[in-house]
This record gives structure tokens, C-alpha cells and sequence, in this order.
């Protein structure tokens, strides 16, 4: 087949969408899977929180040795690595199960929340090695994308992401739609990005408008998480301060002039009311911000994602019904194929 | 089913935007009003300084000062939002002539775009100055109102509930200027009328709105901050057009066929 056959026209695109949305709407089951992982995301929000809360009223209630605060810090740590890993391996399960059920959706079969089970046990390790080949990917790549982007005027940090994400695109999904390796998945999202470059650049730049400007965490999918992540940073910049605090009560030299003159405890004692109450309005309404805005992303997530497996569906089912029209024609040339 | 219908508006859209590529020239127009009006600044305030107007700025007291500013300042303001309401009729009453020619097979040409610019500039322009003055107005009790919704809604919601906000009241607006332009209706009528079919028919609208405003930022700052600078109105500026079509199949959709409200 010669290079831009099968090629669509940027307004293809807007059929994708109307399917999408069609089969967005007679599958509510593909939200499922996402609610219960944004619920476990909101959960261990709140879990962090009433942690960090924990450590507040220790170090007010003048609780700490330096033995003790070391293993403080230890085990918030810990709890931290744990929260990345079991945010990072939820995104990758939620991408196996979510992507064999976009899969089963494209084939008109109601779908079921055995099709995520199903997806997870036949492509999370597949799942797993594609995403750590990407971030290895970007590790590799990260040193002359530095220098492009600062050699062309900050352009390269904004071009160099957009054409790396519309070629690796379609990976996962001829992973998954085609069940390829690893491997040959990249090698075929990679062409079918080149054949189609332009309907896919056009999904790909509405996809990133929707989803990078609306803010928030959905479930799936490599950006999952980040709206999460800045609130964790957040609650853990806070954390610091405090712990600037402690180093303060254990005989390191007093750099703030508004405490100087009041021990660490009376101090603690006047502003802890305010911090207590900060405490029990900030986590809850942190966690609905959390919940609403993943909620409405995920919305938006599905929607796109759905539209980007019905290109590929779409394109690939043209290629083979061009192929058997073409084979019927000239018999002869399935010889010249298998010969090239 | 709305969503099928507003997916075969984009399609169409983009297909006579390819057979016509006219119908972007008010892009062109749009950056040609922008300098027209950064070269009105400048020139304005260097009349007013080389004119002697702050020839004795050392010598006055604090109140003369502030007066003088305020009086060159409020002066250069009002002219240059005459000037801006001006220019922003002319370009939009001329884009609508121009996708209105093009849906029709008709090529958007420099007279198409000059059409009906007597009989509809004024209503267009006032249109907008009834609708700044009615909010100017009403300021501070939208300003309160928006900073109770903000805090309620807006912070709970992690900012959607103040996009989508701002996103529905745009779908009220969304087709005033169409129905004064192309069904030559008033004022009163043209803005009564939008609101009508933001209220009949707001699912589509909304998706127009929310679609132009974040694919349009999106795509203008595609290259990064330079780009932005160099080729954001640009790019920015095809996105705007694009939806202003589909707007407009959006109209003539639900005031036309068949689909009368």
C-alpha cells in the first residue's frame, strides 16, 4: 500500500466525534472504573491530610525529640513513594481495563465491567513496559530537548512534546486494538501517525485543548493524576514550613524575626486554632475540587479517547476493505506483497 | 439528535472554509486593527506631550496633576473606544457577509464584505454599547454576585464552575450580531432573539463557546510564547472564524429549517 492511501481529511474528524459520542452515551459503564479510581485518589487525599494534620498537633503539643522527628519524616516518605507508585500503577491498570473496553464498545457488544478485568490481566504488562519505555523515551531525549527549547526561544519545549505525543498516539491503542508487542505497536502507531498526520495532529491539538486547559485529574491515560500532584505538593510545601518550624525548637539559630523574643510552643499555642481550622475547611473542599474537577476531565478523557479508537477502527477497516477490493481486482498482487 | 447536527455544521464548515479561504480574511483585518489602534496610542500620547500639554508638569501642585492625567487619559480612553466599537462592527458585520456569501456558493469577495455595511454597522455598534453600558451599570452587583458564586461554586469545583459560567452567559450572545445582519432585525430584537436560541438550544451553543475559547488559546500558543507573538493572532484568528461559521450553520439551522422557535 503506498504511503497516504487511507489518509483522512481533517474534517474525518468530526465524524470520529459524533461516533464517540454516541457510543460515550449507550456506555455509561466506561465511567465506572474511573469514579472508583478518583474516589481512591480523594481518599488518600484526605488520608495525607489528616496525616499532615497528625504532625501539626504533634509538633504544637511539643511532642518531639529528634529521634522521633526523623522517623516522622521517614514515615511521611515512605507514605509519599507509596502515593506515587500506587498512583502511577492505578494509571497504568486504569489504561489496560479502560482501553479493552474502549475496544470492546468499537465492536457494538454492550460493555461490562468483566471487559476491564479482562483488559487489565491482557495488557498491563504491556501497559507497564510501553509507559517505562516512554519516560525512558523522554530521560533520553531530555538533554537536547532542554537545549532546542532554549535555543529556539522556549518554542521547542511546546513543539517537541506535541509531535512526540501525535506519534506515539496511536501505541497503546494498535496495542491494544491489534493485540501487537510492544514493539510493533510502536512501529505501527508511529506509521499510521505519519499516514494520517494531519486528522490526527488536528484530535490530538482539540484533545490537549480540553484537557490542558480545563486543569484537573481524570482516571486514565499518561497525564492522570497532575491535579492531584500539584495539591500534593501543595499540602507537602506546607509540611515543610512546618518542618522549618521544628528545626527552629531544636536549638538551630532563629531566622524569623516575627517569633524572636516567644518560645516555639507559645507561639504554636497562639496560631493554632487558626491552623486547626484551616485544616477542617481546606481538606474538604480540596477533596470536592479534587472529585468535580476529575469528574468533569474525565468526562472529556473518555470522550476523546473514544474518538481517537474510533480513527484508528476507521482508518484500519478502510485499509483492509481497500486491500481485499485491490486483491479481488489484481490476485497477483498479494504475490507482490508477500515477495516485498 | 444535536450533537449529530452540530458535528455535520463543523464538518460543513470546514469544508467551505477550504473552498473559500476568503472567509479568513477578516483575521487580516483583525491584526490591522490591532496595530491601527497601538499606533493611536502612541501617536495620541505623543501629540498631547509635544502639544505642551504636561509643559509645566514641574510646577504644579498634586491635584492639577491628577487632574491633568485623568482629563488626557479619560480623553485618549473615550476616543479610543469609539475608535475600537468602530472597527470591530466593520469587521464583524463584514465577516458575517462574507460566511453568509460563501455557505451560498458565492465568493467572499471585498464587495460581499462591504455589503449592508451602512444599514447594519450602527445597529452592531450600538448593540455592543447597549450591552457594555447595561453591564457597567450593573457592575457592582455582578461583581458581588460573581464573588459569592466564585467562592461557593468556583473554588469547590476547582474553576470549571467559573468557565462554564462565563461559557453560558457567552451562549446568550453567541448569535445577536448574526440576526441583526442576516435577518435585519433591531437591536432589541437581534440580542432578544440570541437569547431565545441560547435558551431553546443550548447544548450546542455551549460547546461552540467553550470549543472557540479553549481551542483558539490552545492553538495560539502552539509554537510557545514567541509564536504566541508572532503567529498566535493568526492561528488564534482561523480557529475564531471557524467556529463564527459554525455558528452561523448553527443559526440558520435552528431559525430555518424547519426548526422555527
Amino acid at each position: 500500500m503506498n504511503r497516504g492511501e487511507g489518509m483522512r481529511d481533517i474534517s474525518s474528524i468530526f465524524d470520529y466525534f459524533k461516533k464517540a459520542f454516541h457510543l460515550n452515551k449507550s456506555n455509561k459503564e466506561l465511567y465506572y472504573p474511573q469514579i472508583a479510581f478518583i474516589l481512591v485518589k480523594a481518599s488518600m487525599f484526605v488520608i495525607f491530610g489528616v496525616m499532615l494534620y497528625q504532625f501539626v498537633m504533634d509538633v504544637s503539643g511539643g511532642q518531639f525529640t529528634d529521634l522521633n522527628m526523623i522517623s516522622y519524616v521517614k514515615s511521611m516518605a515512605w507514605w509519599g513513594i507509596a502515593l506515587l507508585l500506587i498512583l502511577g500503577l492505578g494509571s497504568v491498570i486504569m489504561e489496560a481495563g479502560l482501553f479493552n473496553m474502549y475496544k470492546k464498545s468499537l465492536s457494538g457488544q454492550g460493555v461490562t465491567v468483566s471487559d476491564f478485568r479482562q483488559g487489565v490481566s491482557t495488557y498491563f504488562f504491556k501497559m507497564l513496559l510501553a509507559s517505562i519505555m516512554m519516560i525512558l523515551i523522554w530521560l533520553i531525549i531530555l538533554i537536547p530537548y532542554m537545549i532546542i527549547g532554549f535555543i529556539t526561544l522556549f518554542t521547542g519545549f511546546f513543539i517537541i512534546p506535541l509531535i512526540i505525543g501525535i506519534f506515539t498516539a496511536m501505541w497503546k491503542v494498535s496495542i491494544v486494538m491489534d493485540d501487537l508487542t510492544v514493539l510493533e505497536g510502536f512501529r505501527k502507531g508511529f506509521a499510521f501517525a505519519k499516514d494520517n498526520f494531519k486528522a490526527l495532529t488536528a484530535l490530538i491539538i482539540v484533545k490537549t485543548a480540553f484537557l490542558s486547559s480545563t486543569g484537573g485529574s481524570g482516571g486514565s491515560g499518561g497525564n492522570s493524576g497532575s491535579n492531584f500532584n500539584n495539591n500534593f505538593n501543595g499540602s507537602f510545601n506546607g509540611n515543610t514550613n512546618t518542618g522549618n518550624s521544628i528545626s527552629e525548637s531544636i536549638d538551630i539559630p532563629d531566622f524569623s524575626p516575627a517569633i524572636s523574643g516567644n518560645s516555639f510552643e507559645e507561639v504554636m499555642q497562639q496560631v493554632l486554632p487558626y491552623i486547626k481550622t484551616g485544616f477542617y475547611v481546606l481538606i474538604p473542599v480540596i477533596t470536592i475540587a479534587i472529585i468535580i474537577g476529575a469528574l468533569v476531565k474525565m468526562v472529556f478523557e473518555i470522550f476523546f479517547n473514544l474518538s481517537i479508537f474510533v480513527m484508528y477502527d476507521d482508518i484500519e477497516n478502510n485499509k483492509l476493505t481497500e486491500e481485499a477490493i485491490k486483491l479481488k481486482k489484481d490476485p497477483l498482487a498479494s504475490f507482490d506483497m508477500e515477495v516485498k | 439528535m444535536w450533537f449529530d447536527y452540530l458535528m455535520d455544521d463543523c464538518k460543513e464548515s470546514y469544508d467551505v472554509s477550504q473552498s473559500y479561504h476568503g472567509v479568513y480574511f477578516p483575521v487580516f483585518l483583525k491584526l490591522i486593527m490591532g496595530l491601527i489602534m497601538g499606533a493611536f496610542f502612541i501617536g495620541s500620547i505623543a501629540t498631547v506631550v509635544l502639544g505642551g500639554a504636561f509643559a509645566n508638569f514641574e510646577t504644579m501642585g498634586g491635584y492639577e496633576v491628577a487632574t491633568l492625567i485623568l482629563k488626557s487619559v479619560g480623553l485618549l480612553g473615550v476616543l479610543a473606544y469609539v475608535l475600537y466599537m468602530l472597527l470591530w462592527g466593520l469587521i464583524e458585520v463584514g465577516s458575517i457577509n462574507m460566511i453568509h456569501a460563501a455557505f451560498n456558493d458565492e465568493k467572499p469577495t471585498q464587495k460581499v464584505f462591504l455589503n449592508g455595511i451602512g444599514s447594519y454597522l450602527a445597529k452592531v455598534t450600538l448593540g455592543k454599547l447597549l450591552i457594555h453600558v447595561v453591564v457597567l451599570v450593573l457592575s457592582p452587583i455582578f461583581l458581588i454576585a460573581f464573588l459569592v458564586y466564585a467562592v461557593i461554586i468556583g473554588i469547590p469545583t476547582a474553576g470549571y464552575g467559573v468557565v462554564f459560567l462565563f461559557v453560558a452567559i457567552g451562549v446568550y450572545f453567541a448569535t445577536w450580531t448574526i440576526a441583526i445582519v442576516l435577518d435585519d432585525m433591531d437591536i432589541t430584537e437581534g440580542i432578544g432573539e440570541s437569547i431565545r436560541i441560547g435558551r431553546n438550544h443550548f447544548k450546542p451553543l455551549f460547546v461552540i463557546v467553550l470549543s472557540t475559547g479553549l481551542i483558539s488559546s490552545q492553538v495560539a500558543m502552539i509554537f510557545g510564547p514567541l509564536g504566541a507573538v508572532l503567529a498566535g493572532w493568526f492561528l488564534g484568528g482561523l480557529v475564531g472564524i471557524f467556529f463564527k461559521m459554525v455558528t452561523y450553520k448553527t443559526y440558520m439551522r435552528y431559525t430555518r429549517d424547519g426548526n422555527l422557535i
